[in-house]
């Protein structure tokens, strides 16, 4: 609990905070009429309606309010946990490669060849529910893991930029990924472009059948937890820790740099691979995206904003679905758009790897203070 | 233009202390004249660099009062002391690549004629400059595809169009080839003959005596002393003295017999570099049980022989040796494996990380054994036990193991990376400059500590620009000179200050180049 009012993560609640009351302010604007009204009224009604509409989008995963009473909002609160799980993903998928001091911007390539490979297994395998869905899981982490080879081994070896070469590496991953999809399990008697159903050997275990909440989740929680103590806690982690601070210093004591940047882009390849299987498993049943997802790249925002501390992973993904989903419900039933967090989010990102940003001796110290109070 | 024997730069007590409180500039007091070659020279670290980047203008010194042609001067960028007349060419050339000589050498003074710039004028202007100093420059060739000699020469043409008239050299020869090195020289002759004002920057002591009106020579950030090299009346033993002058406390020193093992040996070792030969044909063994000494100027070859011990360099010829065992495709695992310990120079970069706690530091050579982990986790109560001893019995300063080390003191980070490679099981220590920058408490405490292992029968390699602790420390020394090994000596009384001077210098007839 300590570490969680570190003046790090106060930073990030501070910047959070700042990026919604940009926000707000806004959608106070975009509602301003002062050419029917007279600027006073106009204003009043901006103020209600940006109130109506935030008060939507920050409490409706949780809530609804239906004809003057609440209730518990199941359906997106399902949504949301569905949401987070392939951010946690990624997210662990950067951050593990940014402990080391290099980027993966392949994640998003990786998570789509993984989900291709994956539906292959659960369209043509048949086997027990849980060894099947255990293969697809496999499969897909090792599509993952094999998409990254390429960037590693020429990173390392080649000194080539492994920014450069994941980067380009999504386009191989994407449009092979697309072609296999169409070539072999494409379902013609379907009007859009999908894959014919899965077995329904591979269907996830669901929560609840009613709202689709797959077990995607805890797989991803549980993850975040491995990753966690790998670093922190055993010999590899520590050697991925000195290489990231200083790789000479890691080099000069002996640490066989080549050997761990590729082990630790070869498991961040992995893990981005296993991102979008459990969303087609769990709660489509069939192969349906025609363009990526862009869960690689939410990946980069989530571990920016959990600074690569995969235990901070699973909160910087699930705030990120929760926006999400609750700028979704503000758009059904507001007149505010959805793209709302789009700004919201480039206004985090932004602010936060603005490392000179609340980095003044006054404000920690202020924090100090107050933290000294609380606990006094 | 100011005349001749009139000072065009005067430095009052100028002092710089970085906020980690390293002293680079001690109240230093310098008189540069008019129309002169003023060399500095000093050893790697010595302050040069500091002292004449404060001077342009990219770093603000702590105290002290720069006079420029009579008038007080504190330029606080670049763009102010370029105005005034002060041009630096800098070790690394700052040059766009994908432009041509020509719009390099206008960059940012280009004459326009309205918004294009004006190609005819510049080629003029070029050309006049190029005339009056008699030089060649292929001026529609890109910088990408120009030689090291070209680009600092059009280094030196971008000053003069800006109108400098002191221009400061800083290592100007560390890149050329000897050829290139005439030419540059000759170049710099012109330029006094035009009554420009060069400060020259070295560790080379003959190109300090055959440029140098005046030679400073700065050691651990202060002036030790200038000379005046009118009539050519200077030895290069002089300026060796000053350089090499140690202040070593005494240590005890026993004197064992000779151990035959040989654990390293060189053998005909050869490394080509970029434009000269890095080692020509350096031999040598090191037994067990002594301590070797390495002596020479800066860039004498030392950080090679480091380099090809530790596995970083591979491309040499010749043969290397390591407990008998002839070494090729040698890695930097390979020689932790061989029990080679090293102890860097350069400390803070390579031999320690700073944002890592002291624990990391001191068993980052280890994380393999069995003591530190098993496979399942780090063994973090055992790993603290460790490093609270090595604080106890290398008296390292520190509140806690899990104190950052860029927290500690400079002899306490040196005594860190002494406590970690005297600790693990070695046969060789490498040990590279290990008192230079450290206070003389630490530093004696760090020669104890090396003696004492050559008492435990391991081989120690000394690299030191320290005469002084050569010679208390050593059973033999060796000195290198341009990449060559020009000297062998038995540590006796018989050995001197100016037997290993003489040949820290221009080698003995018939074996120089």
């Amino acid at each position: 609990m300590k570490s969680l009012l570190s003046i790090r993560s106060i930073r990030v609640l501070a910047i959070i905070l700042l990026a919604l009351a940009v926000a707000y302010l806004l959608t106070i604007f975009s509602h301003l009429d002062v050419k029917t009204v007279s600027f006073f009224e106009g204003l009043t009604s901006a103020f209600d309606r940006t109130n109506d509409a935030f008060f939507l989008f920050l409490t409706s995963p949780f809530i609804r309010v239906f004809s003057g009473q609440i209730h518990f909002n199941m359906m997106s609160f399902s949504q949301w946990l569905n949401q987070t799980t392939p951010l946690i993903l990624t997210g662990l998928a950067i951050s593990l490669v940014f402990s080391a001091g290099v980027l993966n911007l392949g994640a998003e390539g990786q998570m789509f060849a993984g989900a291709v490979a994956g539906s292959f297994i659960a369209v043509f395998v048949s086997l027990p529910a849980f060894l099947h869905i255990t293969l697809i899981i496999l499969v897909s982490a090792f599509t993952g893991a094999f998409c990254s080879v390429l960037p590693a081994y020429a990173s390392v070896k080649k000194r080539n930029s492994e920014i450069l070469v994941s980067l380009m590496m999504n386009y191989l991953a994407f449009y092979l990924g697309i072609y296999f999809m169409k070539r072999f399990i494409l379902d013609e008697t379907s009007g859009a472009v999908m894959s014919v159903k899965f077995a329904p050997s591979s269907s996830f275990p669901l929560f609840s059948e009613r709202y689709k909440l797959h077990l995607g989740f805890i797989f991803a929680m549980l993850l975040a937890l491995i990753i966690w103590y790998l670093l922190k806690k055993t010999r590899w982690g520590l050697k991925i820790k000195m290489i990231g601070s200083n790789s000479n210093f890691a080099e000069y004591s002996g640490i066989h740099l080549k050997k761990q940047l590729i082990t630790v882009q070869l498991l961040s390849g992995g893990i981005a691979g296993t991102a979008g299987i459990f969303e087609l498993i769990g709660f489509h049943g069939r192969f349906l995206w025609s363009s990526s997802p862009g869960y690689g790249w939410d990946g980069i925002i989530v571990a920016i904003m959990a600074s690569k501390n995969p235990l901070y992973v699973p909160l910087s993904a699930a705030f990120l679905a929760y926006i999400r989903v609750g700028a979704q419900n503000m758009g059904r039933y507001t007149d505010v758009s959805p793209d709302l967090v789009k700004i919201i989010q480039a206004i985090i990102i932004i602010f936060l790897t603005a490392e000179g940003l609340f980095a003044s001796e006054n404000f920690q110290n202020s924090i100090k203070k107050l933290r000294g109070n609380s606990h006094g | 233009m100011s005349l001749p024997d009139e000072p065009i730069l005067v430095l009052n007590g100028v002092t710089k202390i970085y906020p980690n409180q390293v002293i680079a500039n001690d109240d230093i007091y310098l008189n540069i004249q008019g129309g002169h070659v003023h060399v500095l020279v000093g050893e790697n670290g010595a302050g040069k660099t500091t002292l004449m980047n404060i001077l342009f203008g990219l770093i603000k010194p702590t105290s002290g009062e720069i006079i420029f042609k009579g008038r007080k001067a504190l330029f606080k960028s670049t763009f102010e002391s370029i105005q005034a007349g002060i041009g630096m060419i800098h070790q690394h050339f700052k040059l766009v690549p994908s432009l041509t000589v020509l719009e390099n050498c206008f960059l940012g003074i280009e004459p326009k004629s309205f918004i294009f710039s004006n190609h005819r004028e510049m080629k003029n202007i070029l050309n006049t400059f190029l005339h009056k100093f008699d030089i060649k420059l292929p001026l529609e060739k890109k910088i990408e595809d120009c030689s090291t000699a070209t680009k600092q020469l059009i280094e030196i043409i971008k000053t003069l169009i800006r109108g400098a008239d002191l221009i400061i050299m800083d290592e100007p020869t560390s890149l050329l080839a000897p050829q290139e090195r005439d030419k540059l020289f000759n170049i710099i002759r012109k330029l006094k003959q035009n009554g420009k004002t060069i400060i020259f920057i070295t560790h080379k002591l003959d190109e300090a005596l055959s440029m140098g009106d005046e030679i400073t020579i700065i050691r651990q950030g202060k002036v030790l002393n200038t000379f005046h090299n009118h009539n050519n009346n200077l030895k290069e033993f002089d300026l060796i003295q000053m350089l090499f002058k140690g202040n070593s406390k005494n240590i005890k020193v026993e004197k064992r017999d000779m151990d035959e093992d040989v654990v390293l040996s060189f053998q005909g070792v050869t490394l080509k570099g970029k434009t000269v030969t890095s080692l020509s044909d350096v031999s040598f063994n090191l037994h067990k049980g002594e301590i070797l000494g390495i002596a020479g100027l800066a860039d004498s070859g030392q950080q090679e022989i480091i380099d090809i011990i530790m596995g970083y360099e591979n491309q040499y010829s010749g043969i290397f040796r390591l407990n008998g065992k002839i070494i090729t495709h040698h890695t930097l695992q390979r020689a932790r494996a061989l029990q080679v310990s090293y102890i860097p120079s350069d400390k803070l970069s390579i031999g320690s990380d700073g944002n890592l706690s002291l624990w990391h530091n001191l068993i980052s050579t280890q994380l393999d054994s069995k003591w530190v982990a098993n496979i399942f986790r780090l063994k973090k109560s055992k790993i603290r036990r460790y490093t609270q001893e090595l604080m106890q019995s290398f008296s390292i300063k520190a509140s806690s193991p899990s104190m950052k080390v860029e927290n500690l003191s400079g002899g306490n980070i040196q005594k860190t990376i002494l406590a970690r490679e005297l600790s693990v099981k070695s046969k060789i220590i490498l040990a590279d400059n290990p008192t230079s920058g450290v206070d003389s408490e630490s530093a004696l405490f760090i020669r104890q500590q090396l003696l004492n292992q050559k008492n435990k029968g391991k081989a120690v390699l000394l690299f030191s620009h320290d005469l002084e602790e050569l010679k208390l420390l050593s059973d033999r020394i060796i000195v290198l000179y341009q990449g060559k090994i020009n000297g062998k000596f038995h540590n006796n009384d018989a050995l001197n200050d100016y037997r290993l001077g003489e040949s820290m210098m221009e080698a003995k007839a018939g074996n120089c180049s």
